[in-house]
């Protein structure tokens, strides 16, 4: 069970923080925030599961959280959204230490999940090489 | 009535994981000298080391057969360069010298087409090993089965 609770709360904090990505964005790149935003909702929603089926009780989202940076045009939303997926990778990585079975299945398939979105928003950031070696590992 | 900053949390602070549950989650779970429960023989390990290796080396050559191809390429060249080094620290083992280099059509689209099918083959099996092999082994694991998916989003 260790692990998916940290998850949980980066999740809780991702779906926040796409909340504010969304509106500073162009249009084809809402699009992407959207479904980013549905795919933390579904990882949220399986965690919250998982945790509840171990008879833990899920931490629950904090009403409001501190950006990490300002976020007022496009590149800073662009920014957090890479960020977002950063941290949320962080998470799941650390989860799968700990974690076996299905449990382990829903955080390898998380932190790919992740990265591939990093990838995308590293392209639109701009950033070259799009890709790091070690997706969800700490610098 | 509850001050409104008490209820704030820091988004930095909720994705900011520190390092500790992974070093903790670590001790007394080696489980490379024997299969243990549920987990992968070491020389499957082994065997993924060398198919890792054996990714570089595809990449490299792909890069010689179609030079044009080298900016785009060479980080994910190195990536599986650097999951072959760490793979080969966490298994004890020496970094394996490779075979002799692949042969790779000198035609972009072909090249390519190669490059998708190894990597899309390598993230499957990267995947099988992360679920099946020891906790201690699961994030490098992970990661690279993460990292395998994000060059499919590079080599096209």
């Amino acid at each position: 069970m260790s692990g998916l609770p940290e998850a949980l709360a980066a999740e809780h904090a991702a779906i926040f923080g796409y909340g504010v990505v969304g509106s500073h964005l162009e249009k084809g790149e809402r699009t992407a925030a959207a479904q980013a935003e549905a795919a933390h909702r579904a990882r949220r929603d399986a965690a919250m599961l998982r945790i509840t089926a171990a008879n833990a009780t899920p931490p629950p989202a904090a009403a409001a959280y501190e950006l990490p940076f300002p976020v007022g045009n496009r590149d800073s939303a662009v920014k957090l959204a890479l960020a977002l997926e950063e941290g949320t990778a962080r998470a799941w990585h650390q989860a799968l230490a700990t974690t076996t079975g299905a449990d382990r299945k829903l955080a390898l398939d998380a932190l790919t999940d992740c990265a591939v979105r990093a990838t995308r928003w590293r392209r639109l950031a701009g950033e070259s090489p799009v890709t790091v070696a070690f997706p969800g590992a700490s610098a | 009535m509850p001050n409104p900053h008490s209820r704030r949390a820091f988004l930095r602070a909720a994705l900011a994981v520190t390092s500790v549950a992974a070093t903790t989650g670590l001790a007394g779970c080696d489980v490379l000298g024997g299969t243990g429960p549920g987990g992968v023989p070491p020389h499957q390990l082994d065997g993924f080391l060398n198919d890792t290796v054996a990714l570089r080396d595809l990449y490299q050559a792909a890069i010689t057969a179609v030079p044009a191809l080298e900016a785009a390429l060479a980080p994910v060249r190195d990536a599986h360069g650097a999951h072959a080094v760490a793979l080969a620290d966490a298994l004890g083992r020496a970094m394996p010298t490779g075979g002799a280099a692949p042969s790779v059509a000198t035609i972009r689209s072909e090249a390519i087409a190669a490059l998708v099918a190894a990597e899309k083959a390598g993230r499957e099996q990267a995947a099988k090993a992360c679920l099946e092999g020891p906790g201690r082994l699961a994030p490098l694991l992970g990661s690279i089965t993460a990292a395998r998916a994000t060059h499919l989003e590079v080599v096209r």
